[in-house]
């Protein structure tokens, strides 16, 4: 394992005049590079891997490597392994590294690359697409004017370079079209480290050059003579030019030859995957400007390509024909002719592609469709036959376009051209009418081609699990399209249509044992239920009379029953005989809690939301209430009553449970609510107690048993009402939290759900929990001193919320917080300590901010703040996102706090704090934004210098001229300097909003000092943002 | 078994299986689901590669995927494509709760296909575990391409765990009708998942939408 990469950790960085003089190399490299490759792509062992990837990272980073690759290229008996990563370098080195070479050496290097391709014009592949790529990234340095013709002949672009080059260099003509294509792709690449100004340039030539490019491409169209993979690299090169080309006319476009054989590819085996994306580029392109007017425009090309792909149609027909005769063959049922003329085999993938590329169409033109105009509908009607395939996948292709057109025909017509006033808006609403009328049928349609997807097919149970869930997920889609239906068609009528097949399957029920039937339909009347309204008296009644008598031994009609009581639970309180169905909904509920698989957690989800609606008339009615307890006994406890059978549920079902008792309880009459709260904790305290006392005994219960019953007391603690007896409960197990507290201090995941509760119990309580308050901050403080878990400050942000705007409670959370921050910062003094800690910097800053807001006169004018600032500054720059998102939203209500009426009284001294921090604040800032932190936080960043610029007026100027004097003029030009500088300024000097200019100026500051890695070292090693600190000594 | 591929040497037909996609989308999270690793709570970006071996167990025998776990997070880490030679088969991987990490993905693609020409890729929407999700499911349609399958997953739940590497082996063994004998040894999950909280959860995103901006109450617990 003594490998020679292994030993040789850094490279001797030299400088070479001519970076591709292979004379400058230091001799031996190029054999440790070999070494290294074969160890990183085959050593089998991680430790051996991370040397080689190590190595080969730095050696990117040397000037030599670009002569090694270069070198290694040219060499006809290196490894393709070699060769690949070579290419890969060159090409690394030319996006990144560009500023390396001396003048004069990208004009040899890209004479070596073209002859690079020649030599690799057959491939392999994989390294001549490295090698068009660092043409491509060359072109992105080297401004339009650096691609002419040496004897000046021939127009300044990279393409027209391209066009010489094809002539002159017919070897190179297979890398040359490839590096056609990607340049449409590299057009806005940041990966190509250029300064924003010119990578606004590059993608502006680019642009300038479709038409050359276009050409080209037509040209080798013409002369290609039947090659299929020509046809294939040009239709790809193609698409992605279209990507430019949104300002072109349309009707340009409509006579490119391209085009032409973009369609006709369509009809081609060889070309049909090239031939689909193409046109999905141009129907992209069809649809690329703003609104209605832009389509319009397109129209000639929209013209051309409606009626080219529908002619697909049938293509697919016949494949969907196949397709159901095959299914209804497995089915063994009566098979689907099949016409036997248009019978082509087409394969799985052909058939997706055709079912996409009708899909895209379609969606881009929904509002076409939606018009109703003949030619449009037809894209409508191919979708239905793509919806009609057995395969689930291909018919939910058409699932968002159906989305899109319910859309289009429901959404409020915007009043662009119709006069307003009600004669206009009749005609809108008229036009609205004719639009909906003509579709229903349609989307009629389309429910009997979707509900049969959700039935449970037979075998089910013996199906696998992953095929299992690829059925519950075809089900949720086939919902989530009902839903679509129905804002068309209106929920009542579609809950009728759903309603017919579920009435005639409810008489076959008991007779067939064919519930699966039944279920379906159920599924489908449950998926809608957002859609019909609490008025419903037709169907609704029937079904909940229905669902009573269902057969109570298949879990899955159970659990559906369930479900469909849940989502219909509205429905039921304000149906007029709710008291005649509820008992049977109720006892069908029990039922359901101790039944098999899944039905008890739909139960649970059910009863919560039967007892939310009718509370009311639950809890007047005592044998419900009774009821309802006995399932809740039995729900916490299934041991309890041997006579019942036992409610086996995972502990996130028995919250609903909680949830929804609690509900009721709480529309009790007082005295009763507060007697039951009594029952309800019982339950949840004896375990509780028991697993304590079992601990003091020396046993170790498992830390999942203490987390269940804590969650359960938080479950209470959340949805029960009634402050003061949920004060009075907790002062009586305050003891038996004291004694949680003690025994598992240590344990992060049994406290945070203490904590939980904790915080649970004074968010319900409120002040009602003020005697015992001194007993929690005092508990608070303690355990924090010995474990510093940090799920106990959160305990505190809620004793701020509540108490902090107390006056009468100033002196017990000054004394809680008096302890927690010293003991935080204390712990948080390096910035590896907020990278090993981060979520106690997260919540120590959240309850920071949250003081400020509750009761900033216990920090603004208390040396905490100071302290605080401080801590902030040294652990902006971490990594985490939220811990760093934290401090930087603290910072900023601390600067919002100057301004604002709550902070007059403290102004002066939180003043005090920030002007002599100000000049590292904007540094550690200007940090972040040049590179210390990930571009993800530059928004934050922005706002934190919006509130701080008009904070600190002109000094901010000064400041960030001086920060700015630090990077070298290499990485950051003096202009660059002075356009951030200026936008600071303008900021600084008014109180309008320039948030706009400013980001603009901090995205352009960013991109210039991210550009490569090396600038990016500069001028983090210029600003020292984790050497800073206040004061600085 | 008919499966082409490299060999280990328990003769174990075996795949390089390249991971990709932005930094932070939980590459590693998920390829430690496998009970040879481990999930860690605090994220500490991937250096360079990090090589994987997972075995799966099939109707037709034992597969092997070495899964190269590639740094996604920062910009100049790494050797990025450096490591995809070879490579027979990619899951690219983003966010959910992050639109850029989608935007992105085209990018990922690009860059693997010019490497690694008609492998099968699986496209995985990660964290759907999480409340505040910015990228739904119906906006995902880059899938709809050739050789390319989209996952919904959450690494943190085991939700859909073994789908990406099913739809893998499945093309690589050119049997449709391929499938795991036995779930391979997953750590507990941390969360769990169902899609009924999924849709209850983008129900109420929308209704979120239409309502005023609710106290600071932040739930710093939940």
């Amino acid at each position: 394992m003594d490998s020679t990469f292994l030993s040789r950790a850094t490279f001797n960085k030299t400088e070479s005049a001519n970076c591709l003089e292979a004379s400058s190399m230091t001799p031996g490299v190029a054999p440790v590079l070999l070494e290294a490759l074969q160890a990183l792509y085959h050593h089998p062992e991680q430790a051996v891997k991370d040397a080689a990837s190590r190595w080969l990272e730095d050696f990117q980073q040397t000037v030599e490597a670009w002569a090694v690759s270069d070198q290694i290229l040219h060499d006809p008996s290196s490894s393709l392994e070699a060769q690949y990563f070579c290419a890969q370098t060159l090409r690394t080195k030319i996006q990144r590294d560009f500023e390396e070479l001396p003048p004069g050496a990208a004009n040899q290097l890209r004479k070596s690359l073209v002859l690079l391709l020649g030599r690799y014009q057959a491939g392999p592949p994989a390294v001549r697409a490295q090698l068009a790529l660092a043409l491509t990234a060359l072109a992105g340095h080297l401004p339009a004017n650096e691609w002419s013709a040496e004897d000046g002949s021939g127009g300044p672009s990279v393409v027209q370079w391209i066009a010489r080059q094809l002539n002159e260099q017919p070897s190179a003509v297979p890398g040359l079209l490839e590096m056609l294509a990607e340049l449409p792709r590299e057009s806005a690449s940041y990966k190509i480290a250029i300064r924003p100004a010119r990578r606004r340039q590059f993608s502006e030539e680019l642009v300038a050059s479709v038409p050359d490019a276009l050409g080209l491409l037509g040209a080798f169209l013409s002369a290609q003579g039947g090659d299929q993979a020509v046809v294939n690299k040009l239709l790809s090169a193609f698409a992605a030019w279209l990507r430019l080309a949104n300002g072109m006319p349309a009707q340009d476009l409509v006579n490119q030859p391209l085009t032409k054989a973009a369609l006709d590819g369509l009809n081609e085996q060889a070309t049909f995957d090239t031939a689909v994306d193409a046109v999905c580029e141009l129907i992209r392109y069809t649809v690329s400007g703003q609104g209605l007017g832009d389509l319009l425009a397109h129209m000639p090309l929209v013209q051309v390509l409606v009626p080219r792909v529908m002619a697909l149609r049938p293509r697919f027909d016949a494949a969907l024909r196949q397709a159901l005769a095959e299914k209804a063959e497995n089915e063994g049922s009566e098979a689907v002719p099949v016409d036997s003329e248009n019978q082509v085999e087409e394969d799985e993938d052909t058939t997706k592609a055709m079912a996409r590329l009708f899909a895209e169409l379609a969606e881009a033109y929904s509002e076409l469709v939606a018009s109703g105009s003949p030619d449009a509908v037809i894209m409508a009607q191919a979708m239905l036959e793509v919806a009609a395939h057995p395969d689930d996948t291909i018919a939910s292709t058409t699932f968002n376009f159906w989305h899109k057109l319910s859309r289009a025909l429901t959404s409020k017509p915007q009043g662009g051209n119709s006069p307003s006033g009600s004669a206009g808006s009749a005609a809108v609403i008229n036009e609205k009418e004719r639009r909906l009328a003509l579709f229903r049928p349609l989307f009629q349609m389309l429910v009997s081609l979707v509900t049969g997807r959700v039935r449970y097919p037979p075998g089910f149970d013996t199906w696998r699990k992953d095929q299992k869930a690829d059925f519950k997920h075809t089900r949720y889609s086939v919902a989530d399209v009902l839903l679509d239906v129905g804002e068309v068609l209106g929920g009542e009528s579609l809950l009728a249509l759903l309603g017919q097949p579920l009435f005639q399957a409810a008489q076959n029920l008991s007779a067939s044992n064919d519930w699966q039937t039944f279920e379906a339909s159920l599924y489908c009347i449950r998926g809608i239920s957002r859609l019909v309204p609490s008025t419903e008296a037709s169907v609704l009644p029937e079904i909940m009379a229905l669902l009573p008598s269902v057969p109570p031994h298949h879990p899955q009609l159970l659990y559906t029953s369930a479900l469909t009581i849940a989502a219909y639970s509205e429905w039921l309180a304000s149906a007029r005989n709710v008291s005649a169905l509820l008992p049977p909904v109720l006892t069908l509920l029990a039922t359901a809690l101790s039944a098999q698989e899944e039905a008890p957690s739909a139960a649970a989800v059910a009863l919560q939301h039967v007892c939310d609606t009718c509370s009311v008339h639950i809890a007047s009615t005592s044998g419900h209430m009774d009821a309802l307890l006995g399932l809740y006994e039995r729900t916490l406890n299934p041991e309890t009553r041997p006579g019942d059978p036992p409610i086996r549920l995972e502990n996130e079902h028995v919250m609903h449970v909680i949830e929804g008792v609690c509900k009721v309880v709480n529309k009790l009459p007082t005295e009763r609510g507060e007697q039951l709260l009594q029952s309800l904790c019982v339950p949840i305290l004896t375990p509780l107690q028991q697993l304590a006392v079992a601990t003091q005994q020396g046993s170790t219960p498992s830390a999942g048993l203490f987390v269940q019953h804590l969650d359960r007391l938080s479950e209470v603690f959340r949805c029960y009402r009634s402050p003061r007896p949920l004060a009075d409960a907790f002062g009586r197990m305050w003891p038996l939290v004291q004694t949680l507290f003690a025994l598992k201090g240590g344990d992060t995941r049994i406290m945070e759900r203490l904590c939980r509760a904790c915080k649970l119990a004074l968010r319900t309580c409120g002040t009602d929990l003020a005697p015992m308050l001194p007993a929690i901050a005092n508990e608070v403080q303690l355990r924090y001193q010995g474990t510093h878990q940090s799920c106990l400050l959160y305990v505190a942000s809620e004793v701020v919320k509540v108490f902090g705007m107390h006056t009468s409670q100033k002196d017990t959370v000054g004394f809680l917080l008096n302890s927690l921050f010293p003991e935080t910062l204390s712990s948080l003094k390096t910035i590896s300590d907020f990278t090993a800690h981060p979520d106690l910097a997260d919540d120590c800053f959240l309850l920071a901010g949250r003081c400020l807001r509750y009761c900033p006169q216990l920090i603004g004018a208390s040396p905490l703040l100071p302290q605080l600032l401080d801590c902030a500054l040294t652990g902006i720059t971490v990594q985490h996102r939220e811990a760093c998102r934290s401090i930087l939203s603290f910072l900023q209500q601390v600067l919002e706090l100057v301004k604002s009426r709550e902070g007059a009284d403290v102004r002066s001294s939180v003043e005090a704090a920030i002007q002599p921090r100000g000049p590292t604040l904007l540094r550690i800032l200007i940090a972040g934004i040049t590179g210390a932190l990930p571009e993800a936080r530059l928004d934050e960043l922005i706002d934190t210098l919006s509130y701080f610029a008009p904070l600190v007026g002109q000094s901010i100027v000064q400041w960030t001229q001086q920060t700015l004097g630090l990077i070298p003029d290499s990485a950051l030009s003096n202009g660059e300097k002075d356009a951030f500088i200026q936008a600071v300024a303008q900021v600084a000097s008014s109180n309008s909003d320039h948030r706009e200019q400013l980001t603009t100026a901090v995205d352009e500051l960013s991109d210039v000092c991210r550009r490569n890695k090396k600038v990016l070292s500069a001028v983090q090693d210029a600003l020292q943002p984790l050497q800073l600190k206040y004061p600085s000594g | 078994m008919a499966l082409a591929g490299q060999t280990t040497p328990a003769n174990v037909p075996s795949f390089k299986l390249i991971i990709v996609g932005d930094g932070g989308t939980g590459k590693t999270t998920f390829v430690k689901r496998h009970l040879t690793g481990e999930f860690e709570k605090r994220y500490e970006p991937t250096i360079g590669v990090e090589v994987h071996p997972l075995d799966f167990y099939t109707n037709c025998g034992q597969i092997r995927f070495y899964c190269w776990d590639t740094a996604g997070q920062e910009k100049f880490g790494g050797l990025r494509d450096g490591y995809y030679i070879h490579g027979q088969c990619a899951i690219i991987m983003f966010d959910v709760t992050s639109r850029l990490t989608y935007k992105n993905v085209p990018t990922w693609h690009r860059d693997l296909c010019r490497v690694c020409e008609n492998i099968p890729i699986v496209l995985c929407g990660n964290k759907v575990d999480v409340k505040n999700r910015q990228v739904k499911a119906k906006q995902v349609t880059f899938h709809r391409k050739k050789n390319l399958q989209y996952y919904e997953i959450s690494a943190k739940s085991n939700y859909n765990f073994e789908k990406p590497y099913l739809y893998l082996a499945r093309k690589l063994a050119g049997d449709q009708t391929l499938h795991f004998v036995e779930s391979p040894a997953l750590l507990p999950p941390e969360v769990t998942i169902d899609l009924e909280q999924q849709k209850k959860y983008e129900e109420e995103l929308q209704n979120a939408a239409n309502q005023p901006l609710p106290d600071d109450d932040e739930d710093l617990a939940d």
